[in-house]
C-alpha cells in the first residue's frame, strides 16, 4: 500500500510538472477565460459600438412639426455612445422628390432618407430608404425617436398643449431582483452565470481529453511498457488522472487570483458594459465540486478511450463521442436559465454525465433545494464509481493492445476479464 | 535457491495460446536465453514473470516464493517495445524510474550520474529525451534497468539496434553482473549474441518449450558433425558426395553437415582430391542452426 502510494504521487508528480512547463498549459490559462468573455460580450459590444462618422439623414414630411420633432429626437445625445445624426427636413413629398432622394443616397450623399407622410403615420408603417437595410441598431434608434415625436404629435392633436415630452415617456423598467440574500441583479447574474458555465464547460472537456492524448502518448511511444514493470495500471491511470486533474485545478486558481487581484479582462469588460460580476466563495467551491466531478467522469471515460485507441486520428475521432454529453448539456443552457426548476430542469441537472453543467447552472441562478444538490453529487460520486472501475478494466487490457481498435464485443471481454 | 521457477505456466489471450504448459529454472549467477522465433511467447513469458498479466494456470516463483510485486523491486527490466517520456531531461527520466524502484530522489541521481559516466553519455544528462538518439536513448533505458541494482535482470532483445561498439559495451556491463552473481534472463531470436553469452536455453516455439537445458549439453547432443572448409577450387563435388547431408556456401568457406554415419576424415580426403584445402575443421553446431532445426521440424 504505501508502495501504492508513492507510485501514484510519482507519477502525479511528474504529470503535473510535465505539464505545468508546456507553454499550452499558460496560453490554454490565459484564452480560456478571454475567450469565454470575447464570445459573451464581443457580439453585444461590436453591435452597440460607434461606426464612426455621422449619418446624414433627410426627412422628408408633410407635417412640418412632426419632421422638427423628429429631427430633435434624433440629433439629442441620450448615452455617449449613440451615433451621431444629422438631420435636415424637406417639406416636398413628390414622387420626383422622392427619385431625386434616392440617386443621392445611392451616391452616398445621404445615407438615408425617412418618408414621413400624413398617411404613413396613419398606417403605422413609415419607410426609411437606406443603403444598409441590415443595420438594425440604427433602425431602433430611428424607430424610438419617431416614436416619441408621433406620439408628441398625437397628443397635441389631441388638445393638450405645453406639455413635457420627457416626463410624459419617461421609461419604466422591470428590474428582476432575487429573493436570495446575496444574488445580483438579472443581467450581472446571467452574465456571471453564463461566463462561469462557459469555462467549466472549456476547463472539464479540455483537461477530460488531455487524459487521452496522455495515455495514447504512452501508447505510442512504448513507455508504458517500462512504466509497468514497476507501477500497476491502476497506479498509472489513477495517477495519470489526478496529475492532469490537478492541472485543471491549478488553472481555475490562477483564475480565480487573476479575477480577485485585478479585476481580469472579463470582469473589466463587464464593467465596461454597465454590468457587474457577482463571484461569492459559495460560487467558487461549487465550480471547483463540479469541475473535479465532471473531471473524474470525463477523463475516466477518456483514459479508456486512449487506451483502446492506436493513433491520434483516432482518438480525434472518439474525442468527439467522450464529449459529446457534455455538448448536449450545453444545449440545454437556454431553457435552465428561463425555467430553472421546472420538472424537467431538475431531471436534466441530475443526469450525471450533464450535472456538471446543469446543476452547477441551476445553484447559480436560483438555489435548489439542498437534498436535490446533495442527491445530484450522490448520483454523480455512484456514475463515476461504476465508470471508473469499467474504465480501469478496459485501460489495464487495452494499453498492452496493439493493432486494430477493438470491436465492442472485444471491449465487453476486456471487461470481463478478472 | 532458484531466481526463477516456473511451473507449468499457461496464458491465452482470448483463442491465441500464448504460452502452453512452459517449465524452467533459472539458477542465481547465471545467464539464461529465452529463445524463439517472433510470436513464440517469450514476450507473453516474461509479462507474467513481472507481473504485468497473471497465468492462467501455473505458477511463477521469484526468488523461491510464489510472484509478489514486492520482487519487482530486485528485478530490472529492459522491454523490447521501450520508450521514453519524450520531453523529459534524461537525468529527471532516471531518477523519476530510480524512485519508482525505491531509491531515493539523491540516491537515484547519483547513480544515474555514475551510470551514464560508465556508459559514455553523461554529457546527455541534461538534455531533453526527444534530443537523443535512438541508441542513447537504448542505453537510458538499459541503464534505468539497472539503476537499482537489481538481482534478477531481464532484457529483451537488448543489442537491437546498436552499433558493434554500444553491444560491447553494454555485454560486458551484463558479464559483470552476472560475475557480482546476479542472474540475467536474455529473450531474443538473434542467436550469435546469446551463444557467447548464454549457460542454459529455453527454445521457445509456439508457446511451448522445444528445446530445454544447459547450453554446451545441447550443443553436444547435437554432435560434432559440422565442418568448416577453406579451400581454392571447386566445390561442386559437395552437392554429389555421399558423405554430404546438406552444405551452406558462404562465399570465403562452406559449412557442411555430414550424413548420418559419414566419417569426417573421408571428406577431408576427397576435398582434398579436388581442391587446395587451407582449413578443416570440425566444429559444434551453431545455435541458429539447432534453432532451425527443431523449429523447422516443428512447422513441417
Amino acid at each position: 500500500m504505501p508502495e501504492t502510494l508513492r507510485n501514484i504521487a510519482l507519477i502525479v508528480r511528474r504529470e503535473y510538472l510535465q505539464r505545468l512547463r508546456t507553454r499550452a498549459f499558460w496560453v490554454m490559462t490565459l484564452l480560456i477565460p478571454a475567450m469565454m468573455a470575447g464570445f459573451t460580450l464581443l457580439p453585444s459590444k461590436l453591435m452597440t459600438m460607434k461606426i464612426g462618422g455621422v449619418h446624414r439623414i433627410m426627412v422628408v414630411s408633410d407635417i412640418p412639426q412632426l419632421a422638427d420633432d423628429f429631427k430633435d429626437q434624433l440629433t439629442i445625445n441620450r448615452t455617449e455612445s449613440s451615433e451621431q445624426y444629422s438631420v435636415e427636413t424637406d417639406s416636398t413629398t413628390t414622387d420626383a422628390e422622392q427619385q431625386r432622394l434616392k440617386g443621392e443616397v445611392a451616391n452616398k450623399k445621404l445615407d438615408g432618407f425617412v418618408w414621413l407622410t400624413k398617411d404613413a403615420v396613419i398606417g403605422g408603417k413609415v419607410d426609411f430608404y437606406t443603403r444598409s437595410v441590415a443595420d438594425f441598431v440604427a433602425q431602433e434608434r430611428l424607430s424610438r425617436a419617431l416614436f416619441r415625436a408621433v406620439v408628441r404629435q398625437r397628443v397635441v392633436d389631441a388638445g393638450v398643449k405645453h406639455i413635457d415630452l420627457d416626463s410624459l415617456l419617461k421609461q419604466v423598467q422591470v428590474e428582476p431582483v432575487s429573493v436570495e440574500a446575496g444574488k445580483t441583479t438579472g443581467g450581472a447574474l446571467f452574465f456571471t452565470t453564463f461566463l462561469l458555465v462557459m469555462v467549466l464547460y472549456m476547463t472539464v472537456i479540455v483537461h477530460g481529453v488531455a487524459v487521452m492524448r496522455s495515455v495514447l502518448e504512452e501508447k505510442t511511444s512504448r513507455v508504458l511498457e517500462v512504466m509497468l514493470a514497476t507501477v500497476t495500471p491502476k497506479e498509472l491511470m489513477a495517477g495519470k488522472m489526478i496529475g492532469v486533474g490537478a492541472v485543471g485545478l491549478t488553472q481555475i486558481a490562477i483564475w480565480a487570483v487573476g479575477g480577485a487581484v485585478y479585476g481580469g479582462s472579463a470582469m473589466a469588460a463587464a464593467r465596461a458594459m454597465g454590468e457587474s460580476i457577482h463571484l461569492s466563495p459559495a460560487m467558487g467551491i461549487y465550480f471547483t465540486i463540479f469541475y473535479v466531478l465532471g473531471f473524474m467522469l470525463y477523463s475516466s471515460i477518456s483514459a479508456a478511450v486512449g487506451a483502446m485507441v492506436n493513433s491520434e486520428e483516432e482518438a480525434q475521432q472518439l474525442s468527439f463521442v467522450v464529449v459529446m454529453p457534455i455538448i448536449v448539456a450545453v444545449m440545454f443552457i437556454t431553457f435552465i436559465f428561463r425555467a430553472p426548476s421546472a420538472p424537467l430542469a431538475v431531471f436534466l441537472s441530475l443526469v450525471p454525465f450533464f450535472a456538471p453543467i446543469l446543476m452547477f447552472m441551476r445553484i447559480m441562478i436560483e438555489q435548489p433545494p439542498m437534498w436535490q444538490i446533495a442527491l445530484c453529487i450522490g448520483l454523480m460520486i455512484a456514475t463515476i464509481y461504476i465508470v471508473l472501475s469499467i474504465c480501469a478494466r478496459i485501460y489495464r487490457v487495452g494499453i498492452l493492445m496493439y493493432g486494430k481498435r477493438p470491436t465492442l464485443p472485444e471491449i465487453i471481454k476486456w471487461v470481463k476479464y478478472a | 535457491m532458484l531466481t526463477v521457477e516456473l511451473q507449468q505456466v499457461c496464458k491465452s489471450y482470448d483463442r491465441v495460446v500464448a504460452v502452453d504448459s512452459l517449465s524452467f529454472t533459472i539458477p542465481p549467477g547465471t545467464i539464461f536465453g529465452l529463445l524463439g522465433p517472433n510470436g513464440a511467447g517469450k514476450t507473453s513469458t516474461i509479462r507474467m514473470m513481472i507481473g504485468i498479466t497473471m497465468p492462467d494456470a501455473g505458477v511463477v516463483r521469484l526468488f523461491g516464493e510464489p510472484f509478489t510485486r514486492k520482487h519487482l523491486q530486485r528485478v530490472g527490466y529492459l522491454p523490447e517495445e521501450r520508450g521514453l517520456y519524450k520531453k523529459m531531461r534524461v537525468l529527471e527520466h532516471l531518477v523519476l524510474l530510480g524512485r519508482l524502484h525505491g531509491l531515493s530522489a539523491a540516491e537515484a541521481a547519483r547513480r544515474a550520474q555514475h551510470w551514464c559516466e560508465r556508459l559514455e553519455i553523461a554529457e546527455k544528462l541534461q538534455k531533453k529525451v526527444e534530443e537523443l538518439s535512438k541508441g542513447m536513448q537504448q542505453k537510458i533505458q538499459f541503464i534505468a534497468a539497472l539503476m537499482h541494482d537489481p538481482d534478477f535482470i531481464i532484457m529483451d532483445e537488448p543489442f537491437s539496434g546498436l552499433d558493434p561498439v554500444n553491444t560491447v559495451l553494454l555485454k560486458d556491463v551484463l558479464l559483470e553482473m552476472k560475475r557480482a552473481g546476479k542472474t540475467i534472463l536474455f529473450s531474443t531470436h538473434q542467436m550469435e549474441q546469446v551463444e557467447r553469452l548464454c549457460d542454459s536455453i529455453t527454445l521457445m516455439d509456439g508457446g511451448r518449450a522445444v528445446l530445454q537445458g544447459d547450453l554446451r549439453q545441447i550443443k553436444s547432443r547435437y554432435g560434432r558433425n559440422n565442418v568448416q572448409i577453406e579451400y581454392e577450387g571447386n566445390g561442386d563435388f559437395l552437392q554429389h558426395s555421399a558423405l554430404v547431408q546438406s552444405y551452406n556456401n558462404f562465399g570465403n568457406y562452406v559449412e557442411v553437415r555430414l550424413a548420418p554415419g559419414a566419417d569426417a576424415q573421408e571428406l577431408l580426403r576427397s576435398v582434398a582430391a579436388h581442391s587446395r584445402v587451407s582449413k578443416f575443421e570440425l566444429v559444434e553446431p551453431s545455435l541458429e542452426e539447432i534453432f532451425i532445426e527443431v523449429v523447422g521440424k516443428n512447422h513441417a
